[in-house]
């Protein structure tokens, strides 16, 4: 397919972008981490095996790069359509709160073919309802979506707070913030025996996979594309700007909510206070870094999934903060900025004669 | 005495020279306007002299003494002010606050009382009628101006420029103006004019300077001249030789009508009454030509044929069919295709590949699908038949439009637009930017267009071009349009309608 081999194919400039965001990254940590006085090389080497050391961390690297995927992919796509969609992380939750109710309520009267199906199809939805929201104010009411999306936000993490302290999803026994585990008819698989590997990562892949699809190959990309590239361009040719945006964001934010979904069916089971720690916030650093391209969104999450696990190895093994995960991505992104997210848009100058 | 002495000016851009060994002087205590049309050099020379461009070659002398104007601020040093045509102001700041943002005894700390008085006292000497402490956004566009110039004095500028002021200007407001120019004039201040409009010329100035193609053609005291004379001398006197057959234009004449507009009204960008009132029709087999300066409509009426823009009121039909305010995609749909005034912006998508952009057109897009997919075997083979057809230069079909010269990227529009045999064509300024090959081009293919009995509405603020391809010419000036067709190798009286000096034919 030629069209594949044209969309991955490297030029030497897509393979020198992460190299040089890695390396700027290790020797800027490095520094900061002989500041605080911890030795550089045995933290950056404990990271390593964190998160590459053995089958068990690769897998669980693997498992902690499928939120980052599915939001990064949700990030991804909006932005293609030129939408900040900031709300992934909204929208995220709004996926999991769904799924939580349909697999608490409705999927115990079910068998798994129907509750698993059911219950992904909730979350996505309300994840793509949320983000419709933000679509339907900008369309209508000319706001700003990076300033409704952010709000969303809010909403949704206290909608979630309340939800499962003292609200409808709050386990039965009350003992805490959170709720009863979903009916297993509801639980994604797992495929390999004695880890948590789940069907999520296939399926993001698979997902990945048709959103390049859908991008490059459909009348729908196409115009969701060309109205992010060049709106006054694709107007002139009778391409309906507000008709792609929702579309896209409607889909953007459905892809977050299936993220919300398959983590909760696939590996917590049950919703809880603080079940994002910002996947959606991240996210938009792992479609940068991709440089909103799918498949290159895959390869970036793992690196944000291998960064989890690395920098909880840290502060297992040699007793570094996690905070310091923060401060990692942070770097990342100011480098990502650096070294010229911008690439993707066109900048041209024409020198104005008259 | 000169105050402001220019001597063998000379600035291009890559190949075009914008400005060519021009010669100018200010007098203090002048009113100098600077005329020409569209391209003429005169915003360049003016950019020369508030030091946004250095020159190539040439001496700039600001009393007598020769000058390095390498930024505006070395000009605000020599007390040069410039009002440009879209302000510069900062919209929710007070007005004192813009003038103090201008002031370098203001760095550091405003000082707030101060700020207001020097305000109050600079608007009161000249008569403004400016609250200091008004917001920005409460003024109207006029007022907004008055700041302009009150920036520029609050710097003590003694060399004003001001930049097509009219233009933005209601009839009152341009009185009102003038008068404020008229007591800076006695206040011992210099100003440059810049401006198309003749009649404001001959009100104002107390010397001409007219340009032509980026060289100065002519000086006068402004009392030694006329309207007709300035008109000659800023159009040329060669009308140029017409490309067509005449036979054919009488052949025309049966065809349907394929466009037809009645009394429309537009709004543009500002809300100002863009269009006010143009009714025209436009038949099969002919090409009717718009010319007109910058700024009097044109991008907005094709807008509105378009359906980019709201009609206010007034019919638009296309074959009887009604089409005010339809969806663009309706329009298309019903066969017209359009080349965009600027095609970076509105023509094509820089980093879709050719193939890509060869598809820009809701019609294309539904003839090139398989169910939800794209047909890449028909784009394909479609762009290869295309580029072969349009010559477009190109190493490949799928390489970013935006490595494309501007003449290849025009013809990837014309290719798309033209392609399809619209029955209405709708191109505005077509060949700007394109060098005489290229120009060459364009011009045969709207000929073709105009050969197949298609109807071609051409807008142009390049009056040669309107001229050479057009079977009947209009004249849009200030929202209307004037029939010109009877005057067309009359280059002094098309002047004087382009420039709004005469306004009935």
């Amino acid at each position: 397919m030629n069209f594949l081999s044209k969309t991955i194919s490297l030029s030497r400039r897509q393979i020198l972008f992460p190299v040089a965001i890695l390396f700027s990254t290790l020797v800027t940590n490095g520094i900061i981490l002989a500041i605080c006085s911890y030795n550089p090389w045995e933290a950056i080497w404990v990271a390593v095996v964190g998160a590459f050391g053995d089958g068990q961390r690769i897998t669980e690297t693997m498992i902690k790069s499928v939120p980052f995927l599915f939001t990064g992919l949700a990030v991804a796509f909006s932005f293609r359509c030129g939408i900040w969609n900031i709300g992934a992380e909204g929208q995220f939750l709004l996926g999991a709160i769904a799924s939580t109710w349909c697999g608490t309520q409705i999927a115990p009267h079910l068998p798994p073919v129907l509750a698993i199906p059911l219950t992904l199809l909730v979350g996505a939805a309300a994840g793509g309802i949320w983000a419709l929201i933000a679509a339907l104010l900008k369309v209508y009411r000319g706001v700003q979506e990076v300033i409704s999306t952010i709000m969303l936000n809010y909403i949704a993490i206290y909608l979630l707070s309340y939800m499962v302290d003292g609200g409808p999803l709050q386990e039965a026994a009350k003992r805490g913030p959170q709720s009863d585990m979903i009916a297993a008819a509801s639980h994604l698989p797992r495929l390999i025996p004695h880890t948590r590997f789940h069907i999520g990562l296939p399926l993001a892949i698979a997902l990945a996979i048709v959103l390049l699809i859908v991008l490059f190959r459909t009348v729908l990309g196409y115009q969701i594309r060309a109205v992010g590239s060049n709106p006054k361009a694709a107007q002139a040719a009778g391409i309906s700007i507000s008709k792609n945006v929702i579309l896209a964001l409607f889909i953007s934010g459905a892809l977050a909510g299936l993220g919300g979904a398959i983590e909760l069916t696939a590996l917590t089971r049950r919703l809880f206070l603080n079940f994002s720690p910002g996947y959606g916030y991240t996210a938009i650093a792992v479609a940068l870094l991709a440089k909103l391209h799918p498949l290159w969104v895959i390869l970036s999450s793992l690196l944000f999934g291998a960064l989890k696990t690395g920098s909880d190895a840290m502060q297992q093994m040699a007793g570094i903060s996690a905070k310091m995960t923060f401060v990692i991505q942070a770097t990342i992104i100011f480098f990502v900025l650096i070294y010229g997210v911008s690439g993707f848009r066109e900048h041209r100058r024409n020198p104005d004669i008259d | 005495m000169n105050i402001l002495e220019l001597n063998g000016i000379t600035k291009t851009f890559g190949n075009l020279v914008a400005v060519d060994n021009v010669d100018f002087d200010l007098n203090e205590g002048e009113i100098h306007a600077v005329l020409g049309e569209n391209g003429a050099g005169k915003s360049t020379l003016m950019n020369l002299i508030y030091g946004l461009h250095l020159p190539d070659a040439g001496e700039i002398r600001i009393s007598s003494e020769p000058t390095r104007l390498g930024s505006p601020r070395d000009a605000i040093a020599h007390r040069v002010g410039m009002v440009h045509q879209h302000f510069l102001l900062i919209q929710n700041l007070t007005v004192a606050e813009n003038i103090a943002l201008g002031l370098r005894d203001q760095r550091f700390r405003f000082r707030r009382d101060e700020a207001n008085q020097k305000t109050r006292e600079l608007s009161e000497q000249f008569g403004f009628a400016i609250d200091p402490e008004a917001y920005i956004w409460q003024l109207s566009v006029g007022l907004q101006q008055r700041v302009e110039i009150l920036k520029a004095l609050a710097a003590d500028a003694r060399i004003l420029i001001l930049d097509e002021p009219t233009a933005v200007l209601a009839p009152q407001e341009v009185d009102e103006l003038f008068s404020i120019l008229r007591k800076l004039r006695i206040d011992g201040r210099s100003i440059i004019f810049i401006s198309h409009k003749l009649k404001e010329v001959m009100a104002i100035s107390d010397r001409v300077t007219v340009m032509r193609n980026g060289s100065k053609m002519y000086v006068t005291n402004t009392t030694d001249t006329s309207p007709q004379e300035l008109a000659r001398q800023m159009m040329g006197d060669e009308p140029p030789v017409s490309q067509d057959n005449t036979g054919q234009a009488e052949e025309a004449a049966i065809e349907d009508v394929a466009l037809q507009l009645h009394d429309l009204v537009i709004r543009g960008n500002r809300g100002e009454m863009a269009v006010q009132g143009v009714s025209l029709e436009v038949r099969q087999g002919e090409i009717v030509g718009i010319a007109g300066v910058d700024g009097n409509g044109q991008v907005e009426l094709a807008e509105a044929l378009m359906g980019l823009r709201k009609v206010l009121s007034g019919e638009i039909r296309l074959f009887d069919t009604p089409i005010a305010n339809k969806t663009t995609a309706d329009i298309r749909g019903l066969g017209v295709g359009y080349i965009p005034e600027d095609r970076q912006s509105a023509g094509l998508v820089a980093n879709f590949s050719i193939s890509e952009n060869l598809i820009l057109d809701v019609r294309q897009l539904r003839e090139h699908r398989k169910r939800v997919l794209l047909d890449k075997t028909g784009i394909g083979d479609d762009s290869e038949r295309l580029i072969r057809n349009y010559d477009i230069r190109t190493p490949s079909k799928d390489i970013e439009a935006d490595t494309l010269s501007g003449g290849n990227q025009q013809k990837i529009v014309l290719a798309r637009e033209i392609s399809r045999n619209p029955a209405l064509l709708i191109a505005v300024n077509p060949t700007r930017g394109l060098d005489i090959n290229a120009a060459e081009y364009v011009h045969k293919s709207l000929l073709a267009q105009r050969q197949g009995s298609k109807a071609v509405l051409l807008i142009s603020t390049e009056l040669d071009e309107a001229l050479t391809l057009s079977d009947r010419v209009f004249v849009m000036s200030n929202g209307k349009l004037i029939d010109a067709t009877a005057k067309r190798s009359d280059m002094t009286a098309l002047g004087l309608l382009m420039t709004g000096a005469e306004t009935h034919p």
